[in-house]
Parts: structure tokens; C-alpha cells; sequence
């Protein structure tokens, strides 16, 4: 395993790149939900409903 | 047809971040879009041999000789002939050397525009069963100019489904293209959006354009400082050092100041109206020098980066004359344009929702 590592090292850098892409799009998921709750609930002020804490 | 290509990418890029509006919230099928794209870029950048041709061989072997080349070898159909001395080396039948081992293969010779035969010296234990069986293969050689041959010296891999070009002087290093340029040109692309919002901001007078337009250039900076720190790494491996103020870094530097100056200018101010009115004029000012930074001045002056005046070998990378990219590169560069883009629509899409909820959060407070 290690021999072959160090022979294709470009699996390494794949690796790498594909774990930090995870992160990145983990966490714009994540933005994108919390974004879409809160505009349910900005958008629900009117009905009586709780206003949102920004 | 290299731009036809890469303006598909980044209309398509375009159309899929846009989809269905740049503040409505994204469809599920648009998220997995955007992350997916990039994953298949990331593998198609990376994963490809690069592989160049017997020319790219000759060159690099006379510049400096016993460098190695990836080269795509095609072997000659029923021609292959071992002309090899076989020397045992000890009593074990497996043990023992061939030199002088002559396989003949064809490649295409940009100079003559016609496929040339050539013959490569094997130099190994054992000739590889690959080369035996006749496959497509990449494998790693090199050129001595005082003896005319070619050395094997590995095989990279067989029956390669998909090879990355050569480019002399970048080598494996021209990965980085997928990266590092559609990063910076993404850029030029979110500072426009800031200026054509600002323009629309001091028209309207809407606070909505205002944001838009400060989002943009906040993820244009980003994105810049991406392209930045790509290229730092890059320079580090290619010139021996992260910053040599190179004229194409000391732009790109420039422009990180003439940025940071907006966000300077829209902190330093309290009043919404002001600040949006103010950021505008500014914005539209700032965006006229980005083409000059990016585009312009990298190519009059005298610069190690690919693509400057004094480029006697290699010739912008992108260029249109150029064939330094071969189609294959040509549609991965097209993907990795349309990935950035889409990337980016996503996050100053975000941005600009967390924008208007803050505006319609001091609205209600007040």
C-alpha cells in the first residue's frame, strides 16, 4: 500500500482534494438548509407565528 | 473551437447556477448537480496519465539530458521485433538482463504533421508482457541526444482510456490549470456582476441591487485569493519559491488591494444609502481595472508565467494558436469552468439570502 503511494503519489493529492471538496459542500449544504429555515420562518412573521432571532 | 468549447462550459455553468433565479432558493437536483460536477472534474483532472509525444521526448532530452517524458507509445502491429542480447546474470533462469532490445512504435510528429515510426532501447530485466501483448500504453522515456535513442525506462499505464497533453516545462505541474485559471476567471466574472449591480443600485436606488452587487464582490475576492494561493504553490514547484513578484503576482496583488479597499470603504460607513451609493461608484471604478490586471498587463510584461511576453517556448497555454491542449483538455477545462461557476452562483446565491434576511431583520427591529 505504502509502495504504491509513493509510486502514484497523485492519489494522495485526489484524496486530499476530494476531502476538502467534501467539506466545502458539506458546509454550503448545511449553509443552505439553516438559509432555507429561517426564510420559512421571516416569511411566516405575518401569521402569528414567532419572529426569527437572526 | 477551444473558445466554442470553453463558452459551453461556462454557459452551461451559467445556466445550471442560475436556475431559477439568483436569490431563489436552489432545487434539490441543482445541489447535487453542484456537487457532483466538481467531483467528476476533480477525478478527471487528476486522475489522466499525462502523456506527450517521441517530439516532447527529443525536446526535454536535449535541454536536459536522461529527463524522462511520459510518452503515448503505439505499438506497430506485427512488426515488433526483439533484436535484444539476452545476458544472464546468474544461474536462476529469471535472472537476467536484455539491452538493446529495439520495439518500434508509431506516434504522431507535429513537425512533419504525419505519424513517424520510431524505435525506443528497453532496458530491463524482462521485456513487459504489455509491450509483448501490443496494447496503447504511456510509459516513460528518455532521449539521449549523443547516442539518437530512446529509453524505456517504465510503464505508466496500459491501454490508457484518456491522456492529458505534454506541456513543456509544466509537466505534471499543468494539473493545475483546471484550478487555478477558472478560479481567477471567475473572478473577472463575479467583479462584472458587482459592477452591472452597482450600475443597477445607482440607478433604481433599491437596496436589493446593493447587495447583490456586495456579494459578488466578496465572493469575486475569494476567489481570487484562491487563484492566489494555487498559484503560490504552483510557483513554489516551478520557479523554487511561493512569492518573487513576478508581474503576473504583483497584479493579481494590486487587485486584492484595489478589493480590500471596498470592504474597507463599506465598513467605514454606518448609513445603508450611503454606504450602497458610495460602494457602487466605487465598484464600477474598481471593475474597470480588472481586465488590465488580469488580462493585460500579465501579457506585455517580461514574466515566468505562462502565457507573458517573453514567452519564447511555450506560448500562452490558452492561446487559440497554440495546440498545447489537446481535446480531451480542451472538455475537462470546459467542465472545471463550468463547476467554478456553478460553485460560485451557489455561494453568492447564499450570500445574497443571508443578505436580505439581515435587511428584513433591522427593518422589522426598528
Amino acid at each position: 500500500m505504502v509502495d504504491f503511494l509513493i509510486k502514484h503519489s497523485i492519489y494522495i493529492v485526489l484524496v486530499i482534494v476530494l476531502i476538502i471538496w467534501t467539506g466545502i459542500s458539506l458546509y454550503l449544504l448545511s449553509l443552505d438548509k439553516k438559509i432555507n429555515k429561517l426564510e420559512k420562518n421571516v416569511l411566516n412573521v405575518g401569521d402569528g407565528s414567532e419572529p426569527s432571532q437572526l | 473551437m477551444k473558445a466554442i468549447i470553453i463558452i459551453v462550459g461556462l454557459g452551461l455553468g451559467l445556466f445550471i447556477g442560475i436556475y431559477p433565479g439568483l436569490t431563489k432558493p436552489k432545487p434539490n437536483f441543482i445541489k447535487i448537480l453542484a456537487v457532483l460536477i466538481p467531483v467528476i472534474t476533480i477525478f478527471l483532472t487528476l486522475l489522466p496519465p499525462i502523456a506527450g509525444t517521441f517530439q516532447d521526448a527529443m525536446i526535454v532530452g536535449e535541454r536536459s539530458p536522461g529527463k524522462m517524458v511520459n510518452v503515448k507509445l503505439t505499438p506497430i502491429s506485427g512488426t515488433l521485433r526483439h533484436v535484444a542480447t539476452v545476458k544472464a546474470l546468474s544461474d536462476d533462469p529469471e535472472d537476467y538482463i536484455i539491452t538493446g532490445g529495439y520495439e518500434q512504435f508509431i506516434a504522431y510528429d507535429s513537425h512533419i504533421g504525419q505519424n513517424k515510426i520510431y524505435k525506443v532501447v528497453i532496458q530491463s530485466k524482462q521485456i513487459p508482457n504489455d509491450l509483448k501483448n501490443e496494447k496503447p500504453l504511456v510509459a516513460l522515456i528518455s532521449y539521449k541526444p549523443e547516442k539518437n535513442k530512446f529509453y524505456l525506462n517504465s510503464i505508466v499505464s496500459v491501454n490508457p482510456w484518456l491522456t492529458l497533453p505534454y506541456v513543456a516545462s509544466l509537466g505534471e505541474l499543468v494539473r493545475i490549470l483546471n484550478y487555478h485559471v477558472p478560479s481567477a476567471w471567475i473572478a473577472v466574472l463575479a467583479f462584472l456582476i458587482s459592477m452591472i449591480f452597482s450600475i443597477q443600485y445607482l440607478r433604481k436606488r433599491d437596496i436589493k441591487y446593493d447587495i447583490i452587487s456586495s456579494s459578488a464582490a466578496e465572493v469575486g475576492t475569494v476567489y481570487t485569493i484562491f487563484a492566489t494561493v494555487t498559484g503560490m504553490f504552483w510557483a513554489k514547484f516551478n520557479w523554487g519559491s511561493y512569492w518573487n513578484w513576478d508581474p503576473r503576482e504583483t497584479s493579481i496583488f494590486v487587485l486584492l488591494l484595489i478589493y480590500g479597499a471596498y470592504f474597507a470603504l463599506r465598513s467605514a460607513i454606518e448609513k445603508e444609502d450611503v454606504k450602497a451609493r458610495l460602494s457602487a461608484v466605487y465598484s464600477i471604478l474598481a471593475f474597470i481595472t480588472v481586465p488590465f490586471f488580469v488580462f493585460v498587463l500579465p501579457r506585455i510584461t517580461q514574466s515566468l508565467h505562462p502565457g507573458s511576453a517573453s514567452e519564447s517556448n511555450i506560448g500562452p497555454v490558452l492561446s487559440s494558436q497554440s495546440d498545447m491542449l489537446n481535446t480531451t483538455k480542451q472538455y475537462i477545462f470546459s467542465l472545471s469552468m463550468m463547476s467554478f461557476t456553478i460553485i460560485f452562483l451557489w455561494i453568492l446565491n447564499l450570500r445574497i439570502r443571508i443578505g436580505n434576511l439581515r435587511i428584513k431583520h433591522t427593518a422589522e427591529v426598528s
